[in-house]
This record gives C-alpha cells, structure tokens and sequence, in this order.
C-alpha cells in the first residue's frame, strides 16, 4: 500500500474524533494530532484501536505513547505492513 | 511422587482470570511507603477533618441525603463483609461529589474503624495544588494527584498505585468521565479508558456504580445548592469482557458509563424517586 494511501485512511480514521474538518484537511505529516487537530487524548485509545483494524496490525502500547502527529501514524503503520 | 517446592508456587492470584498480570499489581517500595503513610496520617487527623466538614455539609450548606440509612445499610453489607477490589465509579457533577459518596456511604466511627473503606479519589492535581489548605485537606482526605495533561507514565504510575491499594482491600473512587458532566447529563462517548485500565490487571473485582444528583442541579456547579437534597442511588456490577488489552479496557469502560447512563436515565424517568 502507497504511503499517500495510508494517509488518506488515517484521515477517514481521525475524522470523527476531529472538532474542526478544516483543521483535518490542512493536516500534514507535522499535524499533531492533539494539539493541532485538538482530537480528546482519551479517544487516542479508540483511534489506535481502529487503525489496529483498518491495516491488520498489532500497536503495542510504547509504540502507542510515541505517536504524535500524523506523520507518526503513518510512520508506524508503513513499518508494520 | 512429586513434591513442589515452594519456589516453585506462583502467588494464588496469578491462577484467578487470564486478564491477570503480576507486575501490575506491585508497585516500587517507595510508592507503597508513601501511600501507607498518607494512609495512616489520614487516619489519625479523621477524627478532626471528617466532622468539620460533615458540619458544613449537613447543618451549614443544608443539604441532605435521601435514604441514607437504607444506602448505609447496604453499603455495610457489600463493602463491609467482603474485601473484593472494589472500585467506586460515580457521575461528577460537583466539586463536592466524593465528599457526598463518603457521607452517604458510611457514618465516621464505621470509617474509623474500617478505614479501608473511606475510599482513595484521585482529583485533578491543577484544581487544588496552588491552595496550600486544599493541598492538605486532599492529602488527609486519602487523595492521589493525578496530572490531567502528565506523561503517559505518570498516568500509569497513578493507574498501578489505585490497582495495588485495591488489590490490598482498599476502596478508590473515580469518575470515568475524567471531569464533571460539562452538559449536567452524563457524556457516554466522553468515557477514559483508565477505568478499565484498573479492573483489567485484576484478578477479581467489582464495581460499585453511583449516580448522585441534587435535585435542583441542572448542570454543573462548585457544590450542591445551599438545602438541596441529594439523590443517591448505586449499583454493583462486574464488567467483564472476552476481549484482551486496550480492547478489554474499552469493552469494561463501557459497561461502565453505560450502566451510569441508564441510572441517570432511570433518575429522570422518576421510576427509583
């Protein structure tokens, strides 16, 4: 899968976790996802939990606590795919 | 035949659920050392704190709980008679509300003399921290400071230690949704996981469901209106999931807020007034 695949589905993934759209398609990899997108750091569980299923993969929790922007997210899912 | 040698004999609990986890429940000696501290500091000024404040509440600010013996009562009998991990979770709709749940549970000589049950709470450490008198009424009143927007190891430090001192016997008090209902009504899509957290490096649990509410409350507020009674119902239930991990702390925290909702439902369809 292309990496601009992978990004475009992070996206789909963020979306309903993100208070303003805009913010979301202005998003780059140095987005961070709870500052800039100002996604609730309690719904970050809920987000890796969907990206666990989107891709098939398995984000282990120190894995989990590293991922900051969405350049991270993405990062990590071409790494285990 | 076979003899198995002590060494050998892994600790009772590991062999009670397979959600189990042995290093979870221990903490670094200096964090027990604390805390066992704190706990019996608190003990020995309760006598002095708990009536003070037991006064404001019931003869200054007037305000009253409904049924309070029959919660007492019952409160008695589950909590009492058996030291299952118990965790308390409550809506939040008052900066007040863990005073009530202790007030509403236990009278302060039952307290006194079964101190595990005056439960652990774990307040925002911005909301009190700057106030040196609200730094020592929170430490007395078997309070852990947690940092809303702290490390994600200091999260977990918090999240062990509330696990370990209910492993011991010890009653904790949290609000799943991590802050006060900002609507008045309880946020299920605004649950924290941490809750589920907690219970899943258990081997055995249970949790003690509350919905409180003063009867005039409409949203939020620093405390209950001056004469206002407190609604106070509460429910055990034992949330459980097949699921493992993230996914199992999910599931349980779920239940959890789900269980509240449907309490807060049931309050406002006037079936338990």
């Amino acid at each position: 899968m292309e990496e601009k695949q992978v990004k475009q589905k992070v996206l789909d993934i963020l979306k309903p976790y993100v208070r303003e759209p805009e913010d979301l398609a202005n998003a780059t990899d140095e987005t961070d996802i709870l500052n800039d997108l100002k996604v609730n750091s309690s719904r970050l569980v809920d987000i890796i939990l969907a990206i666990e299923d989107e891709f098939d993969i398995e984000v282990s929790d120190d894995e989990a606590d590293d991922v900051m922007t969405v350049g991270d997210v993405i990062k990590l899912i071409t790494g285990k795919i | 035949m076979s003899q198995i040698h002590p060494k050998n004999m892994a600790p009772v609990f590991l062999n009670r659920g397979h959600f189990t986890n042995q290093r979870l429940i221990h903490i670094p000696f200096k964090i027990r050392f604390k805390h066992a501290v704190q706990r019996r500091i608190s003990w020995l000024f309760f006598p002095v704190l708990a009536p003070v404040i037991i006064f404001i509440l019931r003869y200054v600010r007037k305000n009253r709980i409904e049924d309070h013996k029959k919660i007492r009562m019952l409160f008695k009998r589950i909590a009492g008679e058996s030291k299952i991990p118990t965790l308390i979770c409550a809506n939040h709709l008052t900066k007040v509300d863990s005073i009530f749940i202790h007030h509403a549970f236990a009278s302060l000589p039952y307290y006194w003399f079964h101190f595990r049950l005056f439960s652990w709470n774990i307040p925002a450490k911005e909301n009190f921290w700057k106030n040196p008198r609200d730094r020592l009424v929170t430490y007395l009143g078997k309070c852990i400071p947690i940092v809303r927007t702290g490390s994600p190891e200091h999260h977990k430090e918090v999240l062990d230690t509330l696990r370990y001192l209910m492993h011991k016997g010890e009653l904790c008090t949290v609000f799943p949704e991590g802050g006060r209902s900002e609507s008045g009504r309880i946020d299920v899509e605004n649950v924290r996981y941490g809750v589920g957290t907690i219970l899943t490096g258990l081997p055995d649990y249970r949790v003690l469901c509350v919905y409180l509410r003063g009867r005039t409350q409409e949203g939020i507020s620093d405390m209950p209106s001056k004469g206002d009674s407190i609604y106070f119902d509460f429910k055990v239930i034992t949330p459980q999931s097949v699921a493992k991990g993230r996914r199992a702390e999910r599931d349980i925290s779920r239940t959890i807020i789900q269980k509240l909702k449907e309490m807060e439902d049931s309050y406002f369809a006037g079936t338990n007034n």
